[in-house]
C-alpha cells in the first residue's frame, strides 16, 4: 500500500513579525513551520507503517527550498520518501494554481490514499485536498477524526466524521483523499537525537518546471486570479496586568472581573 | 544465570505470591523519576528487572542477597519509590528488585527515651500520624512524606522541611538493622552516644542500596508543639538579601524549624498569590513557647539589620497556609503523570547542592549566568530559579528549580533538557567547592561527578565497596561511576 501524505508549510508566526512592515509576505526570510493538522496526517500514516513496515509512505509539499530541513526532518522519522514540488515560477501562486500544480505530479505517481490536515493554520479550512481531488477525479472526505485501522488491508475502508450533531461513518475506497483532524490523535514525532544527522538524502527529490512544464503564465502570480496585496501579522491583544492585594478591595475587584466575564 | 534459572531459584527462596513478574510493574520498577517523561510516555529505554521481590524479614533478605551475590545478579533496594537521581533505575539485563512492601510495621513507640523502631517498608506519614496521637513528632518532613519510606529516606540521607531545628535523617538515626549481599545482617544498637570507633551508622546512612539492604531503623522522636508555631515572610528586593538574614539568624545561635530564601522566579510560581514579582525570605518558628518567641524575635531582629533590602512584611497567614499544602501525596505524583502522558510537559526538575555562606550565592549566580549564555534550548526554558530551604551554621543549600517545553521525543527529554542543566549545575557547583547533591544522592544521574565530588576521599568510599559489595550486585551504577553505562543510557553512546 502507498500513502502520500500532501502537506503544507505556514510562515511561522513568531518570525512573521519582521516582514509585516512591508505588508509584504515574504516566505523565504520566514521560518516556516508544518500545518499542524497535516502534522496529524503524517502521525497517522507513520502510525499505520509502524504496525504494517511494508506500508510506503511518501510526502508532497509546494514550497521553497529552504523548508528541505523540515522535510529531511519528516524523513528522519520514518517517511520513505520526500517530494519537493519547488520552482521559483511557482511563488506566489494561489491554491487553485498550487493544486494545479501538485495535481500534475501526482497524477505522474501511483498512490492507494492521499492524506492531508482536513484544516490549515488558523483553523481555517485547508482548501487545497478538494481542489486537488477534483483534478484527479477522486473522492475527498474532510473533517475525518478516527479510521478504521483493520479496514485498510481491505478495498474499503470506514472513516468517521464528526458532524454538527452526529457522528457519520463513510465507506470509501481507493484512490481517496483523506481529510483528517486532530482527533484522529496521532502527533507527528520527534526526530530521535540520534537520528538527527541521519543522511536522507537519497530520499528526497525536489520536482521543478523542467519535470512539470508550466508555461510561465499558467502559475505564479501570473496564472493566480487571487493575488495577496498585503499581509499583516496578527497583533496579539495582551490583557492589561493588574495585581490587587488579599484585603477586601482585592477580593471585590476580583469578584466583580469574575462577574463581568460571567464566570459568576 | 538466566532469567527463567534465577525465577525458579527465588521461587526455592521465597512464596510465590512473593515474586512479580508483571509486566507493567516490571516497566514501573525499571526506573525513577529522573526519566519521569520517558516513563510516563512508554519510552524508557532501559532493560525490565526480571522480578520484584517481596522479602518478609531479615532472614530472607539475607537468603536472597546470598544468592544473587554467589550468581552476580544485580539488585536494587527499593522503597517508597520517590527516588528523583536514577537510584532506582536498572542497567543490567537480569536484575531483581527488593520492595520492602511487608517491612510494615512500626515495631515501637517509645516516648520515654524519645525515639521509635519502624521496620523499612513504613511510610513516613504512617509514623507521623501514630506519633502525633501522642503529641510526638518524628520532625522529618521532606516534601515526600506521604510517600517516601524509612527504608529510602535512609538510604538517600534524606532531609525534611524542618531539618534547621530537627536536623537532616542523619541526626535522627540512632541505631538499625542492615543485611549485605553475603547474607550477613549487622544490628547497630540504640544508644544516646558512642565513641567506639568510627560512626558506622554512617555506612548505611545514604549507601543507596549500594552496599547493603537496610530492614528496620531506630529513630529520635520530639515533643510536638503546633500551638506555638509562628511565621514570618517578608519581601525581600533579591536572593543575597534573603540568604544573609537566613546566615543571621543562624550564626546568632537560633534554630527555626523552616528558614528559606527564594529567588523571584521560583517566588514567583509558589507564592503566587501574594509575591510581587519579587524575592521572598520566610521562617517557621517551632517548639516549647519561650524559645518560639526567642527565635521570633531573633528573626526581626535579623531582619531589622537587613531592612534595606526587604520590600515588605506578609502576612503569616499566608505562608502558613502554603506550608499545609505543600507535600506531595500520591495523587499529585499520578496527576503528573496523567498530564505527562496528555501534553509534552511536565512539573519540571530540581537539583539541589550546598555551600558555605560565602558560595552559595556565587553559585547561585554562576549557574543561572551559564544556563541562560550556554544552553542551547535556553530559549525553551518556562522558568529558571532557586531557593536555599536548608541552613547550618556554616552555609546553606541551593534548590534550583526548572522548566522548559518539550520540544523533543520523550527518549531524548533528559539528554537535551534536563541533563545538559543538571550538568551545568554539578560542574559549578563543584567548581567553587560546594557539594553537588544536598539531599536527593547521587543515584546514578550524578554517578559521573562522584569522584570530583569526594576528591581524595573516593579512596574511602570505593573501599567500602569493595570490601561490602566485592562483586557489585548492589545496585549496580549508582553513586559508584560505570562508564560504559554512562555513555549507553544517559549519553545514548552505543
Ligand atoms: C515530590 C517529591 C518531593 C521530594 N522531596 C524531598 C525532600 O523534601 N527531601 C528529600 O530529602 N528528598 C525528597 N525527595 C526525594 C525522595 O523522596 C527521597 O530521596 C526519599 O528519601 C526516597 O525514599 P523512598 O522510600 O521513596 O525510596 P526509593 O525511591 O524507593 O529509593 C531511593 C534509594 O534508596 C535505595 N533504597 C530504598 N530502600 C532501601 C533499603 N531498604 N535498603 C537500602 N537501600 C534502599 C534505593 O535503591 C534508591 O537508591 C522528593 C521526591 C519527590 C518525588
Amino acid at each position: 500500500m502507498r500513502l502520500v501524505c500532501v502537506i503544507g508549510f505556514t510562515p511561522d508566526k513568531q518570525s512573521f513579525g519582521d516582514n509585516h512592515e512591508k505588508q509584504k509576505l515574504i516566505w523565504q526570510g520566514c521560518r516556516m513551520k508544518l500545518n499542524p493538522d497535516d502534522g496529524y496526517a503524517l502521525g497517522f500514516a507513520l502510525h499505520l507503517k509502524k504496525q504494517n513496515p511494508d506500508l510506503f509512505i511518501e510526502v508532497v509539499t509546494m514550497a521553497p527550498l529552504s523548508v528541505t530541513p523540515l522535510v529531511e526532518n519528516i524523513l528522519r522519522v520514518g517517511v520513505d520518501r520526500g517530494t519537493l514540488v519547488s520552482d521559483g515560477i511557482f511563488a506566489g501562486s494561489d491554491t487553485a494554481t498550487t493544486s494545479r500544480i501538485l495535481g500534475k505530479y501526482l497524477k505522474s505517481i501511483d498512490y492507494d490514499y492521499l492524506l492531508a490536515g482536513s484544516f490549515g493554520d488558523d483553523s481555517k479550512i485547508n482548501q487545497l485536498p478538494p481542489q486537488v481531488s477534483e483534478l484527479l477525479n477522486i473522492n475527498y472526505i474532510s473533517g475525518i477524526s478516527s479510521i478504521d485501522e483493520d479496514t485498510f488491508s481491505s478495498s474499503k475502508i470506514l472513516v468517521e466524521v464528526e458532524e454538527e450533531k452526529a457522528m457519520a461513518t463513510y465507506e470509501l475506497s481507493a484512490p481517496a483523499f483523506l481529510g483528517l483532524t486532530e482527533k484522529c490523535g496521532h502527533k507527528l514525532p520527534y526526530v530521535r537525537l540520534k537520528d538527527s544527522r541521519m543522511d536522507v538524502g537519497h530520499r528526497l527529490q525536489v520536482i521543478d518546471n523542467s519535470v512539470l512544464g508550466f508555461e510561465e503564465r499558467e502559475v505564479g502570480p501570473k496564472g493566480s486570479l487571487t493575488k495577496t496585496i498585503s499581509v499583516q501579522a496578527l497583533r496579539k491583544k495582551t490583557a492589561q496586568q493588574r495585581i490587587v492585594g488579599t484585603d477586601s478591595e482585592g477580593i471585590e475587584y476580583v469578584y466583580n472581573f469574575l462577574k463581568e466575564k460571567r464566570f459568576i | 544465570m538466566d532469567k527463567n534459572s534465577v525465577l525458579d531459584q527465588l521461587n526455592t527462596l521465597v512464596t510465590a505470591d512473593q515474586i512479580n513478574t508483571n509486566t507493567d510493574d516490571l516497566y514501573e520498577a525499571s526506573a525513577d523519576r529522573y526519566k519521569k517523561y520517558a516513563y510516563a510516555r512508554k519510552a524508557l529505554d532501559v532493560p525490565a528487572p526480571v522480578a520484584i521481590v517481596y522479602p518478609k524479614n531479615a532472614e530472607e533478605v539475607s537468603a536472597i542477597l546470598k544468592f544473587c551475590n554467589e550468581n552476580e545478579i544485580n539488585v536494587i533496594p527499593r522503597a517508597g519509590m520517590t527516588a528523583t537521581e536514577g537510584g532506582l533505575e536498572n542497567w543490567k539485563p537480569v536484575t531483581i528488585v527488593l520492595d520492602t512492601k511487608f517491612f510494615d510495621k512500626i515495631v515501637k513507640i517509645d516516648t520515654y527515651n524519645s525515639q521509635a523502631t519502624v521496620q523499612a517498608g513504613v511510610p513516613l506519614q504512617v509514623l507521623e500520624d501514630e506519633l502525633r496521637k501522642v503529641g510526638y513528632t518524628t520532625g522529618h518532613s521532606p516534601q515526600s512524606k506521604p510517600v517516601a519510606k524509612y527504608g529510602g529516606l535512609v538510604a538517600t540521607r534524606s532531609i525534611g522541611q524542618f531539618s534547621t531545628l530537627y536536623g537532616g535523617i542523619e541526626d535522627m538515626v540512632v541505631g538499625l538493622e542492615c543485611v549485605f549481599p553475603n547474607g550477613h545482617v549487622s544490628r547497630i544498637k540504640n544508644v544516646s552516644r558512642r565513641a567506639g570507633g568510627p560512626d558506622i551508622r554512617h555506612i548505611v546512612i545514604g549507601n543507596e542500596g549500594t552496599l547493603c539492604y537496610i530492614t528496620e531503623v531506630t529513630i529520635k522522636i520530639f515533643k510536638y508543639y503546633p500551638e506555638n508555631n509562628k511565621f514570618y515572610g517578608y519581601l525581600t528586593k533579591d536572593i543575597e538579601t534573603g540568604i544573609k538574614i537566613l546566615r543571621e539568624v543562624m550564626v546568632n545561635g537560633f534554630r527555626p524549624s523552616v528558614a528559606r530564601a527564594y529567588s523571584e522566579e521560583d517566588a514567583a510560581q509558589h507564592f503566587y498569590h501574594f509575591h510581587e514579582g519579587k524575592c521572598i525570605v520566610l521562617f517557621m518558628a517551632e517548639g516549647p513557647k519561650g524559645i518560639v518567641e526567642a527565635t521570633g524575635t531573633a528573626i526581626e531582629e535579623a531582619v531589622e539589620q537587613f531592612k534595606d533590602g526587604i520590600i515588605k512584611q506578609v502576612d503569616s497567614k499566608l505562608i502558613e497556609d502554603w506550608f499545609n499544602h505543600l507535600n506531595w501525596s500520591q495523587k499529585h505524583i499520578d496527576d503528573e503523570y496523567a498530564e505527562m502522558r496528555a501534553k509534552d510537559s511536565h512539573a519540571g526538575y530540581t537539583t539541589e547542592i550546598s555551600a558555605d555562606w560565602e558560595t552559595i550565592p556565587t553559585i547561585y549566580n554562576a549557574v543561572i549566568n551559564r544556563v541562560r549564555t550556554e544552553f542551547d534550548r535556553a530559549d525553551e526554558i518556562t522558568m529558571l530559579g532557586g531557593h536555599s530551604s536548608h541552613s547550618y551554621l556554616n552555609g546553606t543549600n541551593m534548590y534550583f528549580v526548572y522548566n522548559y517545553t518539550i520540544n523533543c521525543a520523550p527518549e531524548d527529554e533528559l539528554l537535551v533538557y534536563h541533563h545538559p542543566i543538571q550538568k551545568i549545575i554539578v560542574e559549578e557547583t563543584l567548581k567553587y567547592g560546594g557539594s553537588m547533591c544536598h539531599h536527593h544522592g547521587i543515584g546514578k544521574y550524578r554517578s559521573e561527578w562522584t569522584l570530583e565530588e569526594h576528591g581524595t576521599a573516593y579512596f574511602m568510599l570505593e573501599k567500602l565497596k569493595e570490601a561490602f559489595d566485592p562483586k557489585g550486585i548492589m545496585n549496580h551504577g549508582t553513586i559508584f561511576p560505570q562508564p560504559e553505562e554512562v555513555k549507553k543510557y544517559i549519553y545514548q553512546q552505543d
